[in-house]
């Protein structure tokens, strides 16, 4: 599904994002990466969806290279950002949740069908007209996700998912991701949600390499990742 | 959309570079008003004049003096080369128009000589040795202060204006052409400039709270006498 | 569109000084705004400029945005933004020369940011849109065309006001129709989300520096006519001070017809070498043990 060999990613100051590093990940596996502030997760996630291209080394999804097709990459891949203001951008809920439909060439019928059953699954039906930047952390979050959610990606990258939201989302979020039928690799701070979510967990540390590929978490591990 | 942002993150990697080339040697000591009023000074002697042995004494001064503060001439050169170059290509036309060689050669040298000062002056001084120098020189405050804030969020903002330009690329799935990039880039650049305005309310308040970001002017002035000797040398030449 | 040191006549490079200067103060006093906010917004533009847009045959354009900054932040603090970006471009960066800099003001922070705001209010009332995208195209138009103007009129630059004015003209009026896209773009996503407010400024004002962004390539033209291309060194000549005199002082008896003045130069800056070499060893020596 994605297949990355060697690479590597340096910032344009000269920072390093992460270190030399390999990754497979298979169909319907859902992965998490975990390390401290600054251990590079996010960088990390940013390559393997083919959004930044790698300093060093190649990324393929879904056995494609980002850099002939990208397009045929993003109608397969959803990523939800951290900071969902600097990912919502509409002037309604209802446009952003169209977005991506309506560049997939969807029928108005069909986009208004969809929009309405996922914003019912979300939540978000009461805000449809609402603009996006007046909403509360927990909609922003939602509404973010269900823009994505709404084209059905086989492949979801989420930053972040449980920061910044009360526990009713958090709960939400844990849900869908748990029953979601794609391959998900995400990034968290929360080691129980991540333990009982994850089928493989990726750790890092701040020297931002992989130092450990795990299903089960221990003390050893954490301490070398500056996690305990 | 893809290209745009592949495009300008290596415009970010030259602008990083230039932003970090400030290093410590012998010329950061000396007191910045000096160096700011001096290298100035060899910028204006520099364009003030055709004749060619005055320009050379400058350029000679100023490799000189990175010399012995132990600043690396390649490097220097390699800062203050290209605008002199390209301005080398733009007046090679006016020899079929009858002027001299020499022209064309005193032209960019004379860029190359002003040029060389300026970057000599940054490699040298850090920016915030800048602004106490021109608050000395009674640049007034204000000003300043939003030169200062402009210095270092200029840094912050690149990184958010590249997120925002990544995020808005990830919910991209239809191939678009030069225009349709204009408008999207545009629309995100919109959404940068709101948040950036935003964001400019809230360092302001911070501000107010923390007080005054920039301390005094310091260090010797040991290089007056050498900026003199260049300027009367210069006018004896 | 930066014009470096060596370019312009140092008496129009002064002239543009004042002309800047004027303005500048004037809009400071003037600018409602907050030196951090100010710094900020700023900053903003500073990284706007560096985007790399792809544009048809292979290349890319950058984007300056004095037409926006006029618009969204109004005439005043919209030119002192823009002046924080060129002065930091020029002491940080070097882009820009640093005797230009009275011109690149006048060019970028005034000329561009001024005749952005006029071009947005006068057309605004048909089309934001349009009023928009004409802000960023002439504005940038004009002051590349402002540009080309001051190079042309300077002796050091031979060609001739005609050519120089023309090229800049052609050249970024092509170019200026990005500047204009993105400017419309930029507006059209701003208005969905907030109320476009510029202050109004009083309109005396206004006509004032519209009146002198006019008459700027009379008042170079002018300058230029005094003809003190070189003034420093016609300085130095009136005060007797060229080599020939000293020459004469220090080697009354050396006299080789044709060779003198060759050999003079040459000497008299070997010289000059030799004593900034001795101050510049020593200078470095006592910082050295200083530290």
């Amino acid at each position: 599904m994605i297949e990355a060999e060697n690479i590597s990613y340096t910032y344009p100051d000269g920072t390093l994002g992460f270190d030399e590093l390999s990754v497979k990940i298979r169909e319907g596996e859902r992965i998490a990466i975990i390390g401290a502030n600054g251990s590079g997760k996010s960088t990390l996630l940013l390559v393997l969806s083919g959004l930044l291209k790698p300093t060093t080394g190649k990324v393929r999804i879904l056995g494609v290279n980002p850099e002939e097709n990208i397009e045929e990459v993003r109608k397969n891949v959803g990523f939800l950002f951290q900071d969902p203001d600097i990912f919502l951008f509409n002037s309604t809920v209802f446009d952003e949740l169209r977005y991506v439909p309506s560049q997939l060439g969807w029928s108005e019928e069909k986009i208004r069908e969809e929009v309405s059953k996922i914003a019912e699954e979300f939540k978000i039906s009461g805000i449809l007209k609402k603009p996006p930047f007046r909403l509360s952390g927990g909609e922003k979050k939602r509404v973010a996700l269900a823009s994505i959610l709404i084209y059905s990606p086989k492949i979801l990258f989420l930053d972040e998912p449980f920061a910044n939201v009360d526990a009713k989302t958090k709960r939400k979020i844990f849900e869908i991701l748990e029953t979601y039928d794609g391959t998900v690799v995400f990034t968290s701070h929360e080691l129980e949600l991540v333990e009982s979510l994850a089928d493989r967990i990726i750790v890092m540390s701040l020297e931002k390499r992989v130092i450990a590929e795990t299903d089960k978490l221990n003390e050893e591990i954490l301490r070398k990742a500056d996690l305990l | 959309m893809h290209e745009l942002i592949e495009r300008s993150i290596r415009a970010f990697s030259e602008y990083f570079q230039n932003f970090f080339v400030y290093e410590e040697n012998l010329l950061s000591k000396i007191d910045p008003r000096v160096k700011v009023v001096g290298f100035t000074i060899l910028a204006i002697l520099s364009v003030s004049t055709f004749e060619i042995e005055k320009i050379l004494f400058i350029i000679i001064s100023i490799y000189l003096l990175a010399f012995l503060s132990g600043i690396s001439i390649v490097k220097l050169m390699k800062r203050s080369y290209l605008f002199p170059l390209f301005s080398f290509f733009i007046v090679l036309p006016t020899m079929f128009f009858g002027e001299p060689f020499s022209y064309v050669l005193i032209f960019s040298l004379r860029i190359f000589a002003a040029i060389s000062s300026l970057q000599l002056l940054i490699i040298s001084t850090p920016f915030n040795d800048v602004i106490s120098a021109l608050r000395a020189l009674k640049v007034p405050e204000k000003l300043l202060n939003s030169l200062w804030v402009t210095y270092i969020y200029s840094y912050i903002l690149v990184r958010d204006l590249l997120a925002i330009l990544i995020a808005r690329e990830s919910r991209r799935v239809k191939r678009s052409g030069h225009i349709e990039t204009m408008k999207r880039g545009g629309e995100a650049l919109g959404l940068f400039m709101l948040r950036s305005m935003e964001k400019g309310e809230k360092v302001a308040l911070a501000m107010k709270l923390r007080g005054e970001p920039i301390g005094k002017v310091k260090g010797s002035k040991l290089l007056i006498p050498y900026f003199l000797l260049v300027v009367v040398w210069w006018t004896i030449l | 569109m930066h014009i470096p040191d060596g370019f312009l006549d140092l008496n129009l490079a002064a002239l543009f000084y004042l002309l800047s200067f004027a303005v500048l103060i004037y809009a400071f006093r003037k600018a409602e705004i907050n030196p951090a906010t100010l710094g900020v917004v700023a900053a903003a533009i500073f990284a706007a400029q560096m985007l790399n847009w792809p544009i048809p045959g292979g290349t890319s354009a950058h984007f300056v945005g004095g037409g926006l900054a006029g618009i969204l932040l109004g005439p005043y603090a919209g030119s002192i933004a823009m002046s924080l970006v060129l002065i930091i471009q020029t002491l940080v960066f070097g882009d820009g020369g640093i005797t230009a800099l009275g011109a690149n003001l006048w060019n970028m922070a005034i000329v561009n940011v001024f005749v952005g705001y006029y071009v947005y209010s006068i057309f605004r009332k048909y089309s934001e849109q349009l009023a928009s995208f004409l802000a960023g195209w002439f504005g940038i138009t004009l002051a590349a065309t402002m540009a080309g103007v001051e190079i042309g009129l300077s002796s050091a630059f031979k060609y001739g006001v005609i050519e120089a004015a023309s090229v800049m003209f052609i050249w970024h009026g092509v170019l200026g129709i990005i500047e204009g896209i993105i400017t419309a773009a930029v507006i059209s996503y701003i208005s969905t989300r907030a109320e476009v407010k510029a202050q109004a400024p009083s309109k005396a004002a206004l006509a004032l520096i519209a009146v002198m962004i006019v008459l700027a390539p009379l008042f170079a033209y002018l300058a230029e006519l005094v003809n003190y291309t070189e003034p420093l060194e016609v300085a130095a000549e009136k005060l007797g001070l060229n080599e020939n005199s000293l020459w004469s002082g220090i080697f009354p008896d050396y006299t080789v017809p044709g060779i003198n003045d060759y050999f003079g130069a040459l000497i008299t800056g070997a010289i000059g070498v030799a004593l900034i070499l001795a101050i510049g060893v020593a200078l470095a020596r006592a910082n050295r043990e200083k530290h």
